[in-house]
């Protein structure tokens, strides 16, 4: 008889002293003493675990409250329907997903008209200070890093150079303007006016 | 008032109605198989009420302090319930949850420092045995249930660990060996084993149980 067949009986003795009843079949190979007196030992310290239990039933609500307490911090799911601002939330984030999605395509029509808006703006800046094409800038860059920091130094500068135009030498370029045209308008008047004393 | 301060007073109410309907109650282990995906606090508040006299009732096994054992235990539950959505087979919440406090306990020995943990063990206050019982409970019993306390306390730390798993969590050999990662046979022989050691030990001291 080995004892992994011992702790077989055992096994089940205690099982049935668990459910509050008495062993079922008779102890192998152990004497009656051996076997009642390994079942005392079991009965005592289950005595001692249901002891245990009993002292949790008063203080199975304190418990209960501090572990509410703390389950609020990490938000507990809820039984009941969602309350309107639930509601407005979810809404919200329809709308930050659609206006994201929104963005994204913008980025990508953007991406595709690049070069062409550049060529307008190169063209309506005449030109000055900038050599070459961002194409041109692509090529001749060691890569894709490099060439978004050629561009953003790029930018800079534009943007440098037209904050750094003085107002008061931009200002009179249109009032230059209205002078040849007031000037030209009077000479043709003046041509005409002698023309017509001609032609009397 | 926020939705979980809502989902909690229901939950108050839903476990005093629990309470009060303890004899219909349905059993844990239906429970968790009929919540689609994690219980709600209302259905955990009917596990907790299953199983909360065991959890605690082997920590204190483990831990001999009650406070202690009071704050471990809501560490427990609240890592259940945190954690419930990972469980992969409804069916074995009882040693999963037994798991969790299995390394709870560990946990505490970790940090607990050297001195205090000796002390605690040199001072283990025997509270559970002194709750007023029935007449019959001589003093003679009371001494035989400290002093089988202080022989399991004296077995191997994995001796201990099944005995409590056994006797203070009332856990079937198939879950214990769920809990500790073994084979059934490898429980019932440990179990076996620790026992004998027990009534060894008690009869070479006087053998008091007789």
């Amino acid at each position: 008889m080995t004892d992994d067949e011992r702790a077989d009986w055992l096994a089940r003795a205690i099982d049935d002293i668990i459910r509050g009843a008495e062993p079922s079949d008779s102890p192998p190979a152990l004497s009656e003493i051996e076997a009642e007196s390994l079942l005392q030992a079991a009965r005592l310290r289950l005595e001692s675990g249901r002891s245990a239990q009993e002292t949790a039933a008063d203080h199975e609500s304190a418990v209960w409250e501090r572990l509410m307490a703390r389950l609020e911090r990490h938000g507990a799911p809820t039984e009941e329907p969602a309350p309107p601002d639930a509601h407005s939330d979810d809404e919200l984030r329809q709308v930050i997903g659609l206006r994201m999605h929104l963005a994204h395509e913008a980025l990508q029509i953007a991406e595709q008209h690049r070069e062409e808006v550049w060529e307008r703006v190169r063209s309506r800046i005449g030109g000055e200070g900038v050599a070459v094409s961002y194409g041109e800038i692509a090529q001749h860059a060691a890569g894709p890093t490099q060439v978004r920091i050629h561009q953003r130094r790029r930018r800079a500068d534009l943007s440098t150079a037209a904050e750094a135009t003085p107002t008061a030498e931009r200002g009179p370029l249109p009032r230059i303007g209205l002078l040849h045209v007031a000037g030209a308008a009077l000479i043709v008047a003046v041509a005409t006016a002698i023309a017509a004393i001609q032609l009397t | 008032m926020t939705t979980a301060r809502m989902a909690i007073d229901s939950a108050r109410k839903a476990r005093t109605d629990t309470a009060s309907r303890a004899a219909t109650r349905k059993p844990a282990a239906k429970i968790i198989q009929e919540a689609a995906a994690a219980p709600t606090v209302g259905e955990f508040s009917d596990l907790y009420n299953d199983y909360f006299p065991k959890v605690f009732a082997y920590v204190y096994g483990r831990v001999q302090d009650k406070e202690v054992s009071l704050d471990i235990v809501s560490d427990v539950f609240e890592k259940a319930f945190v954690k419930v959505r990972s469980l992969r087979s409804r069916d074995s919440f009882g040693s999963w949850l037994f798991t969790i406090a299995r390394n709870e306990v560990s946990s505490h020995w970790r940090k607990e420092k050297p001195a205090q943990r000796a002390a605690q063990e040199a001072a283990i206050e025997n509270e559970l045995h002194h709750q007023p019982k029935s007449p019959e409970d001589t003093l003679l019993h009371k001494e035989r249930l400290a002093f089988l306390s202080n022989l399991v306390r004296q077995l191997p730390k994995r001796e201990q660990e099944i005995i409590a798993l056994k006797f203070d969590a009332e856990l079937t050999n198939r879950e214990i060996a769920s809990v500790l990662s073994t084979s059934e046979v490898n429980v019932r022989v440990t179990i076996f084993r620790a026992l004998r050691k027990l009534r060894e030990r008690m009869q070479s001291l006087g053998d008091r149980l007789e």
